[in-house]
């Protein structure tokens, strides 16, 4: 790869070598900027809040402790948290992916008779909303309290996500789709053996937002479920870090809120090491698409 | 069978239109059975049939009697929200962060995209990539958490300048603060879409330019840039009409005594009303009263992005 | 088709919807049917027959989360012959939660055990029909708190709204009393005596000399920091300005008319004539804020006494760097207890302290429990619900229980000197109380009196050091007659003072965090007082003076 990058990099006019150089500078100020404070935080987690706040990060490993990891990791919940968690993002991830992009596709063919219809009926709701209680009613009478399904379910379909993908597809040059006509493709043969396997770019992205975004949420859980059983990590967290309200006015809650407050501390940045780490780890996973090259000789000719 | 062309389904008369309709539901069911029906049945009965409760805006609501049975109070919710002595403040104060955000905030994963587009190593590029992505994990309590440590007094930041500041206490530095730290945690993870547009920039296509003599700015303007301007204009719509939405989480959490001639936004008032108040009416009032100017904001960009990107907008 | 189909046709799905969710409210059938006819001997404890109602109740996280597991309710159960079906919520999720359970009529329970509801959740319920006035059942049907009540009646006061309606079983926890009760004050100033001594000072009594022990551990700063093996900067005074404990406040008691600014939410203090102060508004309020602001100039005050939080405060605290801070508790903030005391009133104008609002009678949750309009027998529920006040259970369900076959427990059952049954608290080992206390207590409806302590149970430990702090220092110093009461407002007043209460302390949190910070003027102090015009803090007060007027009409 080396002399290959050399060379490219040589073959630039320079004015282009300037700016490649800008360029450069400007992505590191924007890394080295974000790479400090997560290096902060990940050695934060090491650190006891006290010494942390008195004598700053410090590398004298005999500052250093586990405590933190310890407390959260002994607590089995966390456990049950990670593997809900888990099944509720990949189920997420799997349902709201397909019934996204299904429902783009037409949405982005400009023959479709009734888009505006659908439009307008998509677009409403992306603004207009019945909130908490209807939508918990809703729920309560279709059975599904204490159920993952009222958290996987209702919100498989986004909207945001299918303009998104829309948008995509609308990118993709008309050629593909005269091809596919020529050639006598049925819709779905021309959706699933053409289209989507050079969508893999959205795919992934779509994917990943999913994931992420059912790995991190948490209210809609809250609300809805309440078997311990059945809580996903970040309900667990949550719960950890919260505990330092007190009850107003109850004496003997006054020193459980400096030591709840405390342990909330200790334990603030182990958290979040804890919940992102499994995505960092899944994260590569999904990278691999986002620059698969397009159509590298699908429409030649 | 060959499918006929658009055009030629032009209408002449109403009933034409209907059968010419019909025809092409029988010939493409596929669309509307597999494809579409999924998400439509999704759309109806998880966002519609809970509509009614906007109504909860205009009522003292009482769950007890539900939606229906609730004292109707009209606009009462409202003129109390609006008659608070400071409400064009909270206004302001919202309206002009959100802009600023707008302003500052929506090029940055643009250019990111395009910085990270000029990486030529790619393993090199999805390690920077990852790093990126990672403040986006934090939540947003942590983060003002170590915000406020490195703008304290004795903080990192006066330590580097050689200065005193107590940022947190200042007015003026409010919205830097809250708008530079959502770009330093959102900015990265924005860029994602980008990313995946810019992908479709077809390499052929930036070969030919190169070969045609094109530097790295022509690049840009004659390949880059056209494969993602239709996402950008999308985005920006839908930030456009979002612009009222500003969740009072970090608003809140950024908050002091001193800073709040700018930090006092309608999220965070109405928030620290429901605190006591409970008062489910008046926080839905003033949900919709945000949407309702959401969407005059967004109607507004997608007829002026529409004129000046060939007819292509949110709708 | 056409824009304007589309719209139509989508109002139509609208109207469709909403007419569907409406549906989802139900009513309320039933109900309590049986109501105060029933028969009191009928729902004496122990029943005859085996009957079970229905509670809603929360537990902390991680601990045990269905209460008939806990030894408190399988001892009651065995005691009544009443079993309960509960259903719970997680301690973190109670906010959030409430709400949806109280509107979804289908799984209403018969009562709510540990509700802790507000003023206006109250009013708003019972606007509602969600729940019952109990003050008829508790006549009737509840002898102990009946007891409670004739032997506290300042209690049933606070208890009853307007109209004379109770609506909520309370909770009682009284710690001393009156002048000597725990929550006289809660930003308790101290001092580091270890330095005090180090550096061969006296305790300061006036604010000049006060002045000048801040000045002197400022200067000597690098000989305590050897001395004592500090890290980090030493720091004369810290505090987190206007949140509540850690304010500093405390201090310009002894400035002007004495007022003081004891209470951070509301700022308001009675007159020994019965009249009804806005502190802000007073000279005192005015000379101690331009004090402090002179010791913040000398740097005596921690530059992040504005903006810090919590964690912030306790850690820097934590490693000694405090000459003098504020806290409930200064085991909360300081490494240990050993060389730190309170610190006595100053004197500057005047020596005096002014007691923090409601702190007369205090350790008080009006909205403990509550009983819905779904129980079918509420004089059988309210009769259960009364053995929570019985002198002896109260305590445990307060504290935590005594024999317990697995670990510790927070009690062991002793007797006092007549030989009756006396809770007397247990040595914990290293365990921490708050666990312990959490997988035992079930808190809910109770009554601790003061008169109990020494009878039915100990003072607990914390509380006692604390008591004994406030006896002997402050509360000589407290000559205030009257201390604003807890009011129960109607709902449309509770309304108005949330909304003006709002405003207004926000206006004088900013004036208080400013002035010290930057100094102000006469013109400074001036536009102030108009600020607080204009916000309407005339009509505030005026409030306040209306309920407390009643107040004392009623005693």
């Amino acid at each position: 790869m080396q002399p290959k990058k050399k060379s490219e990099f040589a073959k630039q006019t320079t004015g282009d070598k300037i700016l490649l150089v800008i360029c450069y500078c400007i992505l590191g100020a924007f890394v080295i900027a974000i790479v400090f404070p997560i290096i902060y935080i990940i050695l934060s987690s090491f650190i006891d809040p006290v010494t942390l706040q008195n004598k700053g990060v410090t590398f004298d490993f005999s500052q250093w402790t586990l405590t933190a990891y310890e407390r959260v990791m002994s607590n089995a919940q966390i456990w049950v948290g990670f593997k809900n968690a888990l099944i509720y993002s990949i189920v997420a991830t799997i349902l709201g992916g397909v019934i996204t992009l299904l429902a783009a596709y037409p949405m982005s063919r400009p023959d479709f008779r009734g888009k505006g219809f659908f439009n307008v009926i998509f677009l409403i709701t992306m603004f207009f909303g019945g909130g908490l209680i209807p939508t918990y009613l809703l729920i309560n009478n279709l059975g599904w309290l204490d159920s993952p399904l009222a958290i996987v379910v209702p919100c498989a379909f986004n909207v945001w996500n299918m303009i998104i993908a829309r948008t995509y597809y609308q990118g993709i040059p008309r050629d593909l789709q005269e091809a596919a006509d020529i050639d006598g493709a049925t819709e779905m043969d021309y959706f699933f053996k053409i289209l989507l396997p050079v969508c893999t770019p959205i795919i992934a992205t779509i994917s990943m937002w999913n994931f992420v975004g059912m790995w991190n949420s948490y209210f809609d859980a809250m609300i809805y479920l309440n078997d311990p059983a059945k809580q996903p990590l970040q309900l667990v967290l949550r719960a950890i870090l919260i505990q330092s309200q007190p009850e107003p006015g109850m004496v003997s809650d006054m020193q459980s809120t400096a030591e709840r407050a405390q342990l909330a501390e200790l334990l603030k940045y182990a958290t979040i090491i804890i919940s992102s780490l499994p995505l960092m780890i899944m994260y590569p996973f999904f990278q691999k698409y986002f620059d698969s090259g397009i159509m590298a000789g699908a429409v030649k000719g | 069978m060959s499918k006929p062309s658009a055009n030629t389904l032009a209408p002449r008369s109403g009933s034409s239109k209907m059968h010419n309709t019909l025809v092409y539901v029988r010939q493409h069911w596929q669309l509307y059975l597999l494809f579409m029906l999924p998400a439509f049945v999704l759309t109806i009965v998880f966002r519609y049939i809970p509509m009614g409760g906007v109504l909860i805006a205009f009522e003292n609501y009482n769950p007890f009697v539900g939606v229906f049975g609730s004292e109707w109070v009209g606009f009462s919710h409202f003129q109390r929200f609006l008659s608070s002595p400071d409400f064009l403040s909270y206004l302001a104060n919202t309206l002009k962060l959100s802009v600023f955000g707008l302003l500052w905030g929506f090029p940055a994963p643009i250019l990111l995209a395009f910085l990270l587009n000029r990486i030529l190593n790619k393993k090199t590029k999805q390690k920077i990539q990852l790093v990126l992505y990672m403040p986006n994990f934090i939540s947003v309590i942590v983060l003002c958490g170590i915000v406020r440590i490195l703008l304290s007094p004795t903080g990192m930041v006066n330590m580097l300048l050689g200065t005193n500041y107590n940022f947190m206490t200042m007015p003026q530095a409010f919205r830097t603060i809250y708008i530079a730290s959502g770009i330093w945690q959102g900015a990265g993870w924005g860029s994602i879409i980008y990313t995946a547009a810019l992908s479709n920039a077809s390499k052929d296509l930036i070969e030919a330019a190169v070969i045609d003599g094109a530097n790295i700015f022509q690049q840009i303007k004659t390949v880059e840039w056209p494969a993602i301007k239709d996402t950008v204009m999308i985005q920006f719509i839908m930030a456009v009409g979002n612009i009222m939405s500003i969740g009072f989480e970090k608003a809140y959490a950024l908050q002091t005594d001193l800073n709040m001639a700018s930090s006092e936004i309608i999220s965070t008032y109405v928030y620290k009303k429901g605190l006591i108040d409970g008062d489910y009416g008046f926080s839905t009032a003033v949900g919709l009263f945000n949407t309702v100017i959401n969407v005059i904001l967004l109607i507004s960009m997608n007829s002026i992005v529409k004129k000046m990107n060939e007819g292509k907008g949110i709708y | 088709m056409n824009k304007r189909r589309i719209i139509s046709l989508v109002l139509a799905l609208v109207m469709t919807a909403a007419l569907l969710a409406g549906c989802g409210g139900g009513g309320v059938g039933g109900g309590n049917s049986k109501g105060l006819e029933v028969d009191p001997a009928e729902v004496a404890m122990p029943l005859a027959e085996k009957a079970t109602i229905k509670g809603l109740t929360r537990f902390p996280a991680n601990t045990e989360s269905e209460p008939n597991n806990r030894t408190i309710f399988k001892r009651l159960e065995e005691q009544t012959n009443v079993h309960v079906e509960w259903r719970t919520i997680q301690s973190d999720q109670w906010g959030d939660k409430i709400q949806l359970e109280m509107s979804n009529a289908k799984t209403l329970p018969d009562f709510v055990f540990d509700a802790g509801f507000g003023e206006a959740d109250l009013l708003k319920y019972a606007k509602n029909g969600v729940i019952i006035p109990v003050e008829e059942y508790i006549d009737k049907y509840m002898p102990n708190l009946k007891k409670v009540f004739e032997q506290a009646p300042e209690y049933k006061a606070m208890c009853m709204d307007v109209d004379g309606h109770i609506w909520a079983l309370p909770w009682i926890e009284q710690l001393g009393y009156q002048k000597t009760a725990i929550q006289l004050l809660d930003n308790m100033p101290f001092i580091n005596t270890a330095w005090l001594d180090f550096l061969k000072l006296e305790m300061p009594t006036t604010v000049d000399e006060f002045e000048q022990v801040l000045i002197a551990f400022r200067d000597n700063a690098a000989a305590l920091k050897a001395e004592f093996g500090i890290d980090g900067d030493i720091i004369p005074m810290s505090c987190i300005m206007n949140d509540g404990g850690q304010d500093p406040y405390i201090l310009i008691n002894g400035f002007g008319e004495g007022y003081g600014d004891p209470d951070t939410w509301k700022h308001m203090v009675v007159t020994d004539d019965g009249k009804v102060v806005c502190d802000a508004t007073s000279e005192g309020f005015k000379k101690g804020t331009e004090w402090l602001h002179k010791l913040y100039e000398q740097n005596l005050i921690d530059v992040e006494a504005f903006t810090q939080d919590w964690s912030t405060y306790v850690a820097k605290g934590k490693s000694g760097r405090y000459g003098v801070c504020f806290s409930w508790d200064i085991g909360n903030i300081a490494p240990s207890l050993e060389g730190w005391e309170p610190l006595p009133m100053l004197k500057a104008d005047v020596k005096t302290i002014t007691p923090d609002t409601a702190a007369y009678t205090s350790g008080f949750n009006r909205g403990r429990c509550v009983v819905t309009s779904v129980a079918e027998n509420p004089a059988l529920v309210c009769s259960w619900l009364d053995q929570m006040y019985v002198p002896i259970q109260s305590p445990q369900n307060n504290w935590g229980t005594y024999g317990e076959d697995d670990g510790f427990d927070i009690f062991t059952m002793g007797t006092n000197s007549n030989g009756d049954p006396m809770l007397q608290h247990a040595p914990l080992g290293d365990k921490s109380p708050v666990e312990v206390r959490e997988a035992e207590s079930v808190n809910g409806p109770l009554a601790i009196l003061d008169s109990y302590y020494g009878v039915y149970v100990t003072l607990p430990d914390d509380a006692a050091y604390r008591l004994k702090w406030i006896e002997d220092i402050y509360t000589p110093d407290c000559h205030a007659k009257y201390c604003l009461p807890n009011f129960f407002m109607t709902q449309e007043d509770t309304t108005t003072d949330s909304n003006l209460g709002a405003d207004i302390g926000k206006c004088i949190n900013e004036f208080k965090s400013r002035s010290v910070l930057e100094g102000f003027t006469d013109a400074d102090w001036d536009q102030f007082q108009a600020d607080l015009q204009a916000y309407k803090l005339d009509e505030y007060v005026a409030l306040y003076q209306k309920y407390f007027d009643a107040y004392l009409a009623n005693q």
